[in-house]
């Protein structure tokens, strides 16, 4: 009699489990014919500049209304993961880690654009400049709209404070390396002990800087390790320079959760290097009354680059369409003015360098700067090169961010540093599957 | 006359086991067959994925992160069982009789474990802050060392540690008070009579009167250590968390890891299922050996 | 021994002191040195941040919370009525089977969960939650405890009578039961008020945000407000208080009965 229950009790839950997952994806409301504007469903994270295109964009476009669903940042690519695996009602999104685009194209979710380019009669430019970044086997999986490029921010209060004279000063000598850029952190601090010299993030991508500007790229598509030295160089500067309090201490930031934008409100930071996006925090900053100092006392200049030929990192960010989305067109539309001229004028308002920045864009983010050489090399052209952009991408990532904190902490030697981190590369490679 | 009988009475039990059992069922049994199903699989939330047989529980158990994973929340679950159960027992002995003001010290003590562990951790990171924080200026003032806190990869296990016995004594300090009120007068009167001190009563009368309930704490305990996800998370950086250096990732917050950061969902079923299975291991352990200490007699 | 107690006391409600006093202090104020219990000038803007958006977090908190708890009560009760007093085939394996589902971690299910949330369209609404909440093992082996310490005879003196078990169950159980039904409670209003995991991963619309998730708005791309964060920790702190604050005579001895007779 028992045997029975329980033949009984398992057959249900698996003919539950069974119709349940089976269900999936059945649209439940029957579409009606469209009378009004095409409406999409977009995603994108909370920042200022992303709802202003949004706006922007449903006031000047009558046939088409872009429901935007704003998730918070920190969680973005989770939440989003989650919605996609679930097939919810998206019909393009802004992704936030390019690496994730591997899965998200493994699993079939990104549409291929080429052909919606090539019906537009010309290349889109935004693409065209991130090519590498665009493409994954051959398919164009997302259009850019803003532009990446790693930059020098820094305090000019602060280089005067310390008596010693700013980042641009040694662009312009072409003696802006690496090894420069740690003496004049240790020059800051070393002046006043309650200045930090620079400050680089807590994301495991950072370390990536000195080997993405090498043309290194950690492990490659095709699942083999290129060189670490690099990143093992940059590590062992980076704590040459924590041990002296001359860069703030990463496992602190991450700690107390602060941020590298209020370090540098606070003004107490000599360099900060991020992203091109950084400029709007700039502006925000202001508006909000956080900055400890005048608007025109900071600068923008070249990142720290030991090649012969100037590089900087970073990679764009763009907007891919789902493969299930039945609005692609109207989706394309959207994404595709996003990267146009038009968005540009949009993102370059609120700081933010466009991928393609027209004219209008440039005038624009001039309002933004500080007067000066900034603007010259904010925008000059520049080559970008994207290390750690691959399938491994994210894992690396994590895994590194993790290791390296060991390493900062005293707790392992550079040999040992190095062993360990070939390994967790081998074991990524091995276990990804 | 029968058949309807019985079938009205079918239909009642039914009536009382279906809200339960239909919950159960849908949500909690089936995701746990689904589990299963996926630890077989190299599933990243989509449609492409194919089954891979026992590949991933190979990974995780030649992983040497894998490994210190578990190592991690063992560490975690014991010293919190411990501290937790020790600490609930000693206070539960001294608020047990009825003093004035007992109630009150019952509620304060209890306080922590209402509270979310979402506003418990930021409160604590708040009190820990590594540079100007109110420990370290506490200790500063009185002229002991200062501690990076959740900062170092050597404290910061023993930070979350102490928090969570902070907020979780309470709970078992409550449950066994209410064991102690439990057990009769008479039995401490007749140890008395047999001429039993203090200590003896507590090793004969209490403790054997207290074993039923020490032995459901101690279940419950153990089971919550081994799930602690909140406190990481929170604590140590939410998607990037599991404390500098990995000090403190605990497995559930590997899962977690692996789950939404990697999209391996194939592997952190694996990882879950493994957890399933050593918490059924330890709650079988732990329910065998009662038999040796627990004593549902005494009353 | 009150010495002990006292110092006890004082170190448990310590850091909920100093989150009280933290949520009145401006933001420059609050890493200074030395401590201050009474801020140096009290502001009331940390709560004004919050006024935006918080009072549709607690909105949805409440609402949330009271619907599951008063699902819970009743799948808990039901649950333990056929377990205790009905008796039939297979019931204490399928009650086995609810206790092996307290060991099961969250995170193990959570996938399979999700996907089957997603599957029945219900994702990114409350109805998901009260339907993954509604079942309780802990709530119906509570319940069922209690049950068992209520003798037999009364039931049976009633089936006598001719009574239905429905009957039975509203007008003899329940009421006899009031000090673990409060319990139940208490312990569920307090796991789903606090339940951030859940949330988490299921709402996605701000509009639809609890509490908990809504106290991590200010752990964010920008910096930690910790002001604004102390006073968020503080409000969601005070319902359950209030609640454990009346109940708290049906709870010892609710707890206290959880445990009998394993």
């Amino acid at each position: 009699m028992k045997k029975r229950t329980y033949l009984l009790v398992t057959v249900l839950a698996l003919l539950c489990s069974g119709v349940l997952f089976a269900a999936g994806g059945a649209e439940s409301a029957a579409s009606k014919k469209d009378e009004g504007p095409v409406v999409i469903s977009y995603y994108t994270w909370d920042d200022g500049s992303h709802k202003a295109l949004i706006d922007t964009f449903n006031a000047t476009h009558s046939h088409i209304q872009v429901n935007a669903q704003i998730l918070p940042a920190a969680d973005y690519e989770t939440k989003l993961t989650t919605l996609l695996s679930g097939r919810a009602d998206i019909d393009a999104f802004m992704e936030k880690r390019q690496s994730d685009m591997f899965g998200q194209y493994a699993n079939g979710y990104l549409e291929p654009l080429d052909s919606y380019i090539k019906a537009t009669g010309k290349p889109n430019e935004a693409v065209e400049a991130f090519k590498s970044s665009s493409v994954i086997n051959g398919d164009i999986v997302v259009i850019p709209w803003r532009g990446g490029a790693y930059y020098t921010y820094y305090n000019k209060n602060v280089f005067k404070k310390a008596g010693v004279p700013t980042p641009d000063y040694y662009v312009e000598r072409g003696e802006w390396t690496w090894e420069k850029f740690e003496e004049v952190s240790k020059a800051i601090t070393a002046a006043d002990s309650k200045l930090v010299g620079s400050t680089i993030y807590i994301w495991g991508g950072q370390g990536f800087f000195q080997a993405g500007q090498a043309g290194d790229s950690i492990v490659t598509p095709d699942g083999k390790i290129d060189s670490i030295e690099n990143v093992v160089k940059q590590l062992e500067m980076r704590k040459r320079l924590e041990d002296v309090g001359a860069m703030w201490s990463l496992i602190d930031m991450k700690v107390t959760k602060l941020h590298y934008s209020k370090q540098f409100y606070d003004g107490n930071v000599g360099m900060l290097l991020i992203g091109e996006w950084f400029p709007g925090q700039m502006v925000v900053g202001a508006k909000d009354g956080l900055l400890a100092f005048d608007f025109e006392d900071w600068g923008i200049t070249r990142l720290p680059c030991d090649q012969e030929e100037y590089v900087t990192v970073g990679l764009p960010t763009g907007n891919c369409i789902t493969s299930y989305s039945k609005k692609k067109d109207a989706a394309f539309e959207f994404i595709n003015w996003m990267s146009g001229p038009a968005g540009a004028a949009v993102a370059a308002s609120y700081g933010v360098l466009p991928a393609a920045p027209g004219e209008a864009a440039r005038a624009e983010i001039a309002k933004n700067l500080p007067k000066g050489n900034s603007i010259d090399y904010f925008l000059e052209p520049k080559r970008n090169n994207t290390a750690n952009f691959s399938p491994y991408g994210t894992r690396v990532e994590t895994e590194f961010a993790t290791i390296q904190e060991d390493f900062l902490l005293g707790n392992m030697t550079v040999d040992q540093f190095r062993t360990k981190f070939t390994k967790t590369l081998n074991d990524i490679i091995k276990t990804t599957y | 006359m029968n058949t309807t009988h019985s079938l009205r009475k079918t239909g009642t039990i039914l009536s009382f086991l279906l809200p339960s059992f239909i919950g159960f069922l849908i949500f909690v049994f089936s995701p746990m067959i689904g589990a299963i199903a996926l630890s077989f699989t190299n599933y990243s939330g989509g449609p492409n994925f194919r089954f891979i047989g026992l590949k991933n529980y190979m990974v995780a158990f030649t992983d040497q992160n894998f490994l210190s994973y578990l190592l991690v929340t063992f560490e975690f679950m014991t010293i919190t069982v411990i501290f937790q159960i020790g600490l609930g027992l000693g206070f539960a002995l001294l608020l047990s009789r009825n003093f004035k003001g007992c109630s009150t010290y019952r509620g304060i003590l209890y306080l922590p474990n209402i509270l979310s562990s979402v506003a418990v951790g930021l409160a604590f990171m708040f009190i820990f802050e590594p540079s100007s924080g109110f420990m370290n200026q506490l200790l500063a003032s009185l002229g002991l060392p200062t501690s990076k806190w959740l900062a170092s990869s050597k404290s910061s296990l023993s930070v979350i540690i102490t928090i969570a016995i902070w907020q979780n004594f309470g709970y078992y300090m409550v449950l066994f008070i209410g064991g102690l009120q439990n057990i009769s007068r008479t039995q401490y009167e007749a140890a008395e009579m047999d001429g039993a001190g203090k200590i003896k009563q507590f090793f004969h009368v209490t403790l054997p009167g207290l074993s039923p309930i020490l032995f459901y704490g101690l279940t419950i305990a153990i089971i919550r250590g081994f799930q602690v996800f909140d406190y990481i998370y929170i604590m140590t950086g939410g998607q990037q968390g599991g404390g500098p250096a990995g000090s403190t990732n605990v497995l559930a917050f590997d899962i977690y890891l692996n789950a939404f950061t990697f999209f391996r969902f194939g592997y952190a079923s694996a990882e879950s299922v493994i957890l399933m299975i050593i918490i059924l291991a330890v709650t079988f352990l732990q329910s065998h050996g009662q038999k040796k200490w627990v004593n549902y007699d005494i009353v | 021994m009150y010495i002990l107690l006292t110092i006890a006391a004082f170190i448990t409600l310590f850091p909920l002191i100093i989150v009280l006093s933290s949520s009145f202090k401006n933001e420059s104020e609050l890493f200074n040195f030395p401590f201050r219990f009474i801020p140096e000038k009290v502001i009331t803007t940390n709560f004004l941040r919050l006024m935006d958006r918080f009072p549709r977090y607690i909105w949805n908190s409440v609402k949330l919370t009271t619907t599951i708890v008063i699902v819970q009560l009743f799948t808990a009760a039901t649950g333990a009525y056929v377990f205790t007093k009905l008796r039939w085939k297979g019931r204490d394996f399928i009650f086995g089977l609810y206790l092996a589902s307290m060991m099961i971690p969250m995170q193990a299910v959570m996938i399979p969960q999700f996907l089957i949330i997603r599957n029945i369209n219900l994702y990114d609404t409350h109805l998901s939650l009260v339907l993954l909440g509604a079942f309780t093992a802990f709530g119906t082996f509570l319940i069922k405890q209690y049950f068992m310490s209520i003798p037999d005879t009364y039931c049976e003196a009633a089936r006598i009578d001719g009574a239905k078990e429905w009957t039975i169950f509203t007008t003899l159980m329940l009421p006899m039961s009031k000090a673990v039904l409060v319990t139940q409670v208490i312990f569920s209003f307090r796991f789903f008020w606090n339940d951030f995991f859940t949330p988490l991963i299921y709402i996605t619309t701000p509009s639809l945000k609890t509490l908990p998730l809504g106290m991590t708005d200010f752990v964010r791309e920008q910096y930690v407000y910790w002001g604004p964060q102390m006073a968020a920790a503080l409000i969601s702190i005070v319902p359950v208080l209030i609640i454990f604050l009346f109940g708290q005579k049906y709870f010892v001895q609710g707890v206290a009965s959880s445990g009998l007779k394993g």
